[in-house]
């Protein structure tokens, strides 16, 4: 028999996601940026057609940058109990699971917008010539509609996005769950969101072109749409007590984990290793949407989706089989006793990071 | 020997207020009789008083008449605000006759669910005298960001439908900020279009959802979304404009589409290096969604032989007939245009119309009950308003008509064509119109 002290079990020193583990190890965590950058802009709606006795001249375009920390997870608890013979008896406390990104979306949207009427005999007058734009930092400015939408998505209650430190403009969107082993085999964290935000009446400059639409009872909206859905689904694989490897791993229900081994029983242990075992979906993308319109005249409308995990072509496809998701494992290591975890990489399958920068429309 | 038509056509006077086409039902080749003429009333002018001690300072062009002796307009008022407004008429004495007025909803009112309404759009009425319309309407920063689809049954105050951040009809899902068009058929069944969360797929989407009733409920459907896969047509719906629903539950909508990428290779220059997008008109029914039919799309397109749709961007409204025949009109260029009917050519610009003037450009057809359909010419002349029954078109108002029972003021410009109600089922047709004492009014044109 032998008395585990409470050790710590984590994913990194601060348990944070950025510093977790990649969902996908072939990927690794990422830092992308993703631009929209184009000569001329980006536009959605551009023409100047001729309608009724009018002639409007309209642009609406947009550029974005997007950038991205994750996607990855991060794992922490501390286990401490005993073993007895081929038997394993841990208490686990303090456990928390994360997954998630972190991102960036900043936009640009602009609008010019020239009404012009026929008048007989003289031609063509111009009753409005504007151009209204901003740039704006989308999670920042919306944050209340998404935290809605999140809630609102069905998915983790606790999911929550929250400003990432020293970083302007950037946010996480993080799926967090607390009391997962001891009591479940399986522990859950989905982050999720997916909302269309229409920005016009936010932006004085746009919504001055339309309020002077407003006088033709007509209407301009224009704004961003994103989405993210990270399910990740966590579990315990085995527990080794130096050379003993306890497998079976089960939640009593009660914060209790067991398991058995058919290798000798430790004498004293010096160390633990978690392996974990992990599988996950993964959507993310940004887009843009404007439409004008007048009473039942016209409409003119045009929208740009960006799926950035789609500019990674077959890397993404990895973790989809056709059974579902593929497990991935990962082992996590301290010495007994030890109530922190060390900044030192700490798993042994972690991955080098990939820095990528894209350009969307190039591919 | 002239008939006395053609005499009163030559004169270049309307009789008794009366314009008279130059053909009757009588001498009509087509199985959808014209009328002979018709008699134009003012029925409220800018200046008139509006409920609520303002008075119209500007007329915008939405006017819109029911079958029971009701008309709606929307006016620009002396405090600054956009209203829609119903008016009672009386048809049965000499001239018609306003006999009430009443406010649907201005820009400022709070709605009886408590919102405030930033912003009145344009809507849509039945037959029945029902009004529908997409609201703008303030956040909790008093901006007007949300929006909100509300309907004011006949002779009853604006009641929500459906909202921001409400479940959304028929899917699993929650309506987002942006709602765009409505339209209202009879039993106030509502097809309408709004952004949404979908929940099944994780993705922001629009969609086109139908209410029957205008009370969301469990045959309350998603008819399409964004990424469907457009009709006889390589390319996937991104999103939609307006619509239009009549009986049978048949359908016309606009969309914007995005082209595979193997069309938009060898459609597009080397140079273009955005996604493909076409503009595309297709006809479906509310209740076998997935039948839908290419009606008219951009010459980038590649389309299925089974089908022939019109070719040419689809930036106006379209409209639907009782008998399931759409007008339309596409944009062959920023300037060119032709206005279609049963998937025929009816007129384009560049032509001459009914009056012999240049025309240059061609408003959207309004569908009466007949089959006639009614639409507006600009020429370099002015405007005329014609009907046409499938074989003759006609004009029936133009700039520069004497009008005898307007102390014979001259019409010198008008719209029409900016809202789908503008024919009742007697014929009667809805219109603003500018006149050569500098006043404006929301004008009645009876058949005769």
């Amino acid at each position: 028999m032998a008395t585990i002290a409470e050790t710590r079990i984590s994913t990194s020193a601060d348990g944070s996601l950025c510093t977790g583990l990649p969902i996908w190890p072939k990927l690794g965590t990422l830092n992308i940026g993703a631009y929209s950058a184009n000569q001329p802009k980006n536009y959605l709606v551009k023409g100047s057609p001729k309608i009724l006795w009018y002639r409007f001249t309209v642009s609406l375009f947009y550029e974005f940058i997007a950038g991205v920390c994750g996607p990855g997870f991060a794992v922490s608890m501390n286990l401490e109990g005993t073993t007895t013979g081929n038997s394993l008896s841990l208490t686990v406390t303090d456990d928390e699971v994360q997954a998630g990104i972190a991102a960036g979306l900043q936009f640009e949207l602009g609008a010019t917008l020239k009404i012009e009427h026929y008048k007989l005999f003289s031609g063509w007058k111009t009753d409005l010539d504007t151009q209204g734009g901003i740039d704006f930092d989308i999670i920042g400015l919306f944050i209340s509609a998404i935290k809605w939408a999140m809630s609102s998505a069905g998915g983790d209650e606790n999911t929550d996005i929250k400003s990432i430190p020293n970083s302007s403009g950037y946010w996480g969107m993080i799926g967090y769950n607390s009391k997962n082993f001891g009591y479940t085999d399986t522990a859950v964290a989905e982050p999720r969101v997916h909302i269309p935000i229409d920005v016009v009446p936010e932006i004085e400059a746009l919504e001055a072109i339309n309020l002077a639409l407003h006088v033709l009872l007509g209407e301009l909206s224009m704004g961003p749409t994103i989405w993210f859905g990270i399910p990740v689904y966590i579990s315990i694989n085995s527990i080794s007590l130096d050379d003993t490897k306890y497998t079976n791993i089960t939640a009593s229900g009660n914060g209790k984990l067991t398991g058995t081994t058919t290798d000798p029983p430790p004498g004293t242990p010096l160390e633990m290793q978690v392996e974990l075992a992990h599988s996950a979906g993964l959507d993310f993308g940004v887009g843009v949407y404007a439409e004008i319109s007048i009473l039942k005249i016209f409409s003119l409308s045009g929208n740009y989706d960006l799926s950035i995990l789609d500019l990674f072509g077959n890397l993404f496809q990895v973790p989809y089989t056709n059974n579902g998701y593929t497990t991935y494992y990962n082992t996590l290591k301290n010495s007994v006793g030890s109530t922190t975890v060390s900044s030192a990489a700490n798993s042994t399958n972690q991955l080098a990071k990939l820095h990528v920068v894209l350009d969307p429309v190039a591919t | 020997m002239q008939s006395r038509r053609e005499f009163i056509k030559m004169s270049g006077l309307a009789l008794g207020g009366v314009i008279l086409s130059s053909c009757s039902g009588s001498s009509s080749p087509s199985s959808r009789p014209m009328p002979n003429g018709f008699q134009f009333y003012r029925l409220i002018n800018v200046g008139d008083a509006l409920p609520g001690g303002v008075t119209i300072v500007d007329l915008p062009g939405s006017a819109m008449i029911s079958s029971v002796n009701t008309v709606f307009f929307h006016a620009k008022d002396s405090a600054g605000a956009i209203g829609c407004y119903e008016l009672s008429v009386d048809y049965g004495g000499l001239i018609p006759a306003v006999t009430g007025i009443r406010k649907m909803v201005r820009d400022g009112d709070v709605l009886p669910d408590g919102q405030t309404v930033a912003k009145v759009s344009g809507g849509d009425i039945n037959k029945a005298g029902s009004y529908a319309s997409v609201l703008r309407l303030n956040d909790d920063n008093g901006n007007g960001s949300n929006s909100g689809l509300y309907l004011a049954n006949t002779q009853s105050s604006m009641q929500k439908v459906v909202g921001y951040q409400d479940a959304s009809p028929g899917v699993d899902g929650f309506i987002a900020q942006h709602m765009g068009d409505v339209d209202l058929h009879d039993n106030n069944d509502m097809l309408f279009t709004a952004h949404f969360g979908n929940q099944q797929n994780g993705r922001p989407q629009a969609g086109l959802f139908h209410v029957p009733g205008g009370v969301v409920g469990s045959n309350s459907s998603l008819i399409a979304s964004s990424e469907d896969l457009v009709p006889n047509a390589d390319g996937i719906v991104k999103s939609f404009g307006l619509l239009d629903r009549n009986d049978g539950g048949n359908f016309v909508t606009q969309a914007v589409v995005q082209l595979n990428a193997t069309t938009a290779a060898k459609k597009s220059s080397a140079a273009v290096r955005q996604p493909m997008r076409a503009t595309v008109l297709f006809a479906g029914n509310v209740y076998k969604p997935r039948a839908r039919t290419l009606l008219a799309g951009s010459s980038s397109m590649s389309v299925s032989k089974a089908v022939q749709p019109v070719t040419g961007e689809v930036i106006m409204g379209p409209r639907l007939g009782t008998t399931n025949n759409a007008a339309h009109v596409v944009h062959t260029s920023d300037d060119d245009m032709t206005l279609y009917y049963e998937g025929a050519r009816v007129i384009s610009s560049g032509g001459l119309s009914p009056r012999g003037n240049v025309i240059w450009s061609i408003s959207p057809a309004v569908v009466g009950d007949d089959g006639l359909i009614y639409f507006s010419l600009f020429t370099d002349a002015g405007v005329e308003l014609c009907i046409y029954n499938g074989i003759i078109m006609e004009t029936v108002l133009g700039s520069g008509d004497i009008m005898p029972y307007d102390n014979y003021n001259t019409m010198l410009r008008f719209i029409f064509g900016a809202m789908n109600m503008q024919v009742d089922t007697h014929g009667r047709i809805i219109l603003i119109g500018d006149y050569s004492n500098q006043t404006s009014a929301v004008v009645v044109g009876l058949p005769v």
